[in-house]
């Protein structure tokens, strides 16, 4: 049997960082893999949270599993190869019995004085009063405490009740965790150091998870296979303050301009804690040191409907581009759950807490510094370039990565955001994919159009589309979010694929090419390297249009023959 | 182009015509090959008419042909048979109906020569995964995309 995979992603941040994750298993980089996901969130209606779950509803849909267990239908190519499982749990903090921490743990019974007194030692009165509709607002030590106390009471009415038990997905995560234990599992948390719900969680989930195992066992059952690890995701935004009457209003409420606070004492906390030491394997500290931070606002008023300096806690607006280190927080998973990387032998030799992390190349300009990235730095291993015949990981991520956004962009550029069109053309040149659910349709353009650009549902035509996860990504770089980063430092990619969607110019052999020639060329090259098929699955056409494209040299602007082929173009 | 024609030789100049006439099928398929290839496959959410454009130009190129052998007076025929007459010697009255007699031949000699090649070129092509000339016979999985 093999090893069991676990993620718990916890926030908004959290919600992004599964985001990122869910688009590196649909790139492949979890090929045959069953991986269950918990989703821990205290704001049913974060607009992140909504996202999250769209998108692996999208997945799932291009699966094929939705209604039906086939498993010739789950390996999907090497894209789309990983199998997700999705358990959501978000305490509910609606109800009058729980919208505070005073009613949630019946503060005014029995000896209320008593009661308060204890709970003004830990907890100041603004804090022990405000409305937990919308997370724990940046308040981490009532965040952990109220978030293991809804662990423990889910699961403790989850095994004094079947119907409840069948019902809650926390339960049945934990069930799996619990017999995972058996073969060895890891467990990997992602979340943000100085928010709200995953600043909260992160520190408590070995330790929850742990006790609702032992509740469901009855107590006769030892953790000892269950490896933990998580990011400590330092600050990497901000948003504007809060204004004197929103202050006044919510008393209690997020405030960027103490995010950077909040992470360093948050690190000064996991490096010290004597509990965090002794159940995290590893963890992976994740920063932005003194690059720009993203002024999420800034991004709103560029690109998206809402137009508006208020402070959002949460609910539907509640929606931040995504950023860079939400990847590295979703690599970090990766090297952690990748036996190539993590051993599992080496994690029972951890006694105490190893603490990972990797830098950036920057350069310094007049007022601050300058990243850059490479392939190399989301994902390598030692000796992985010496393997003869065999091209290095960062080499098959880097394909992958331009392939997937390739894709996306052909979709939005010709053919109006409808894999249809494309399966219309294919099929006229004798490449026919006809064994394509409706569903699976849909979820491949939700999912491609969610990669590269988004259109605004709005009936202003005026804006343009809402940047996809990856352009995102490309315009946060550098903090600024308008023509986004020099194409050298970001991972050697064509801005004018990011800016104008030419897909080609990714690839040495169509650069400079005029966009009908590309075309021409693309569709030549996939007759090429695909015979003519009758009949085709989704399945088919993933490794089809991914093969063609591996055939094309990816082009990397910070390499020296990238500079001299622009030379020879011009 | 021709020798003397006379009763002892005509039915190998005949012969000598209707090579002349497959290897005409045969140059003529030559730009028609490479018009086609020079038409783009296409990506666009309208119908593509790359594959139309092609058959179009392969049937334009046939119907060219066959009007160009068959035009009377100045039709390649007719062109090539009067050079014929000039240098018939003798027996007029046997070669020239015999030459009349040829026509059909010459006319299915081109015609068959030009589409043979054009489908010889494009399997062999397509053997060597170059699809875009028998896109002409067979798109949509269906010969000319229909049956």
């Amino acid at each position: 049997m093999s090893q069991k995979l676990f993620l718990v992603t916890a926030g908004g941040t959290g919600m992004r960082c599964l985001q990122s994750f869910i688009n590196l298993c649909a790139l492949g980089m979890f090929p045959n893999t069953d991986i269950d996901i918990l989703l821990l969130e205290t704001d049913e209606e974060n607009k992140d949270k909504k996202n999250t779950e769209n998108l692996i509803q999208y997945y799932k849909k291009i699966q094929g599993s939705e209604g039906s267990n086939n498993s010739k239908d789950r390996g999907v190519g090497e894209f789309f190869s990983a199998n997700i499982n999705l358990y959501v749990f978000v305490p509910d903090y609606s109800t009058e019995e729980t919208r505070n921490f005073v009613v949630l743990s019946q503060v005014e019974r029995g000896n209320s004085e008593t009661n308060r007194m204890l709970a003004n030692i830990f907890y100041e009165e603004g804090v022990q009063e405000f409305n937990l509709a919308h997370g724990y607002r940046a308040q981490t030590h009532l965040g952990s405490y109220l978030m293991y106390h809804a662990f423990i009471d889910e699961i403790r009415k989850s095994t004094a009740s079947d119907e409840y038990g069948r019902n809650s997905d926390l339960f049945k995560f934990i069930k799996h965790i619990n017999s995972a234990n058996q073969v060895g599992a890891k467990v990997f948390s992602l979340g943000s150091s100085f928010g709200g719900t995953g600043a909260s969680s992160i520190p408590v989930v070995p330790r929850a998870i742990s006790d609702s195992c032992k509740i469901i066992s009855d107590d006769k059952i030892k953790m000892e296979n269950i490896y933990y690890g998580a990011v400590v995701l330092s600050s990497y935004f901000n948003f504007p303050p809060p204004s004197d009457a929103h202050k006044k209003k919510d008393k209690i409420i997020a405030d960027s301009q103490f995010f950077q606070h909040n992470s360093a004492a948050a690190l000064m906390y996991y490096v010290n804690d004597t509990t965090i030491l002794k159940t995290y394997k590893r963890l992976y500290m994740l920063g932005w040191g003194d690059f720009k931070l993203t002024d999420t606002q800034e991004f709103k008023n560029l690109y998206a409907e809402d137009i508006g300096g208020s402070t959002v806690t949460g609910g539907k607006k509640q929606q931040n581009p995504a950023h860079i280190l939400e990847l590295f927080g979703a690599m970090a998973a990766k090297h952690f759950f990748d036996e190539a990387t993590t051993k599992t032998e080496e994690l029972t030799q951890i006694s105490s807490t190893e603490f990972k992390y990797k830098s950036l190349d920057s350069e310094k300009n007049e007022t601050s510094y300058i990243p850059s990235v490479k392939f190399e730095d989301l994902y390598s291993t030692k000796g992985d370039e010496n393997n003869k015949g065999e091209r290095a990981t960062h080499e098959k991520i880097r394909d992958n990565f331009t392939a997937f956004f390739s894709i996306g962009c052909i979709l939005k550029k010709h053919y109006d955001r409808d894999i249809t069109f494309l399966f219309n053309d294919l099929r006229l040149y004798n490449s026919n994919y006809d064994q394509i659910s409706d569903d699976q349709i849909e979820g491949l353009n939700r999912f491609f159009e969610y990669f590269t650009d988004i259109p605004n549902q709005s009936p202003s035509e005026q804006t343009s589309d809402y940047p996809g996860w990856f352009k995102q990504i490309h315009k946060t770089f550098h903090g600024t979010p308008g023509n986004g980063p020099d194409e050298k430092s970001f991972f050697g990619l064509s801005s004018k694929s990011f800016l104008r969607d030419e897909w080609w110019e990714n690839y040495m052999e169509l650069r400079g090419l005029k966009e009908e020639q590309a075309k021409d060329k693309f569709i030549s090259l996939f007759k090429k390297t695909n015979k003519n098929k009758p009949t085709g699955t989704n399945n088919d056409f993933l490794i089809a249009i991914r093969n063609t494209f591996f055939q094309l040299e990816t082009y990397d602007a910070a390499s020296p023959s990238a500079v001299s082929s622009k030379k020879t173009t011009k | 182009m021709f020798e003397i024609i006379n009763f002892e030789n005509y039915e190998s100049s005949i012969m000598q015509m209707q090579m002349y006439f497959i290897v005409i099928g045969l140059l003529f398929t030559l730009p028609i090959m490479l018009i086609n290839r020079s038409i783009k496959y296409g990506m666009k959410k309208e119908k593509n008419l790359d594959v139309m454009k092609r058959r179009i130009f392969f049937f334009s190129g046939l119907i060219i042909l066959f009007v160009l052998v068959v035009l009377p007076g100045f039709g390649i025929f007719g062109n090539i048979k009067g050079q014929m007459t000039a240098v018939i010697e003798s027996d007029e009255d046997i070669i020239i109906p015999a030459i009349d007699n040829a026509f059909t031949m010459c006319l299915l000699f081109s015609v068959f020569a030009y589409i043979s090649l054009y489908v010889l070129v494009a399997y062999v092509a397509s053997l060597f995964k170059q699809y875009k000339q028998m896109t002409v016979f067979r798109s949509n999985n269906k010969f000319f995309g229909l049956f």
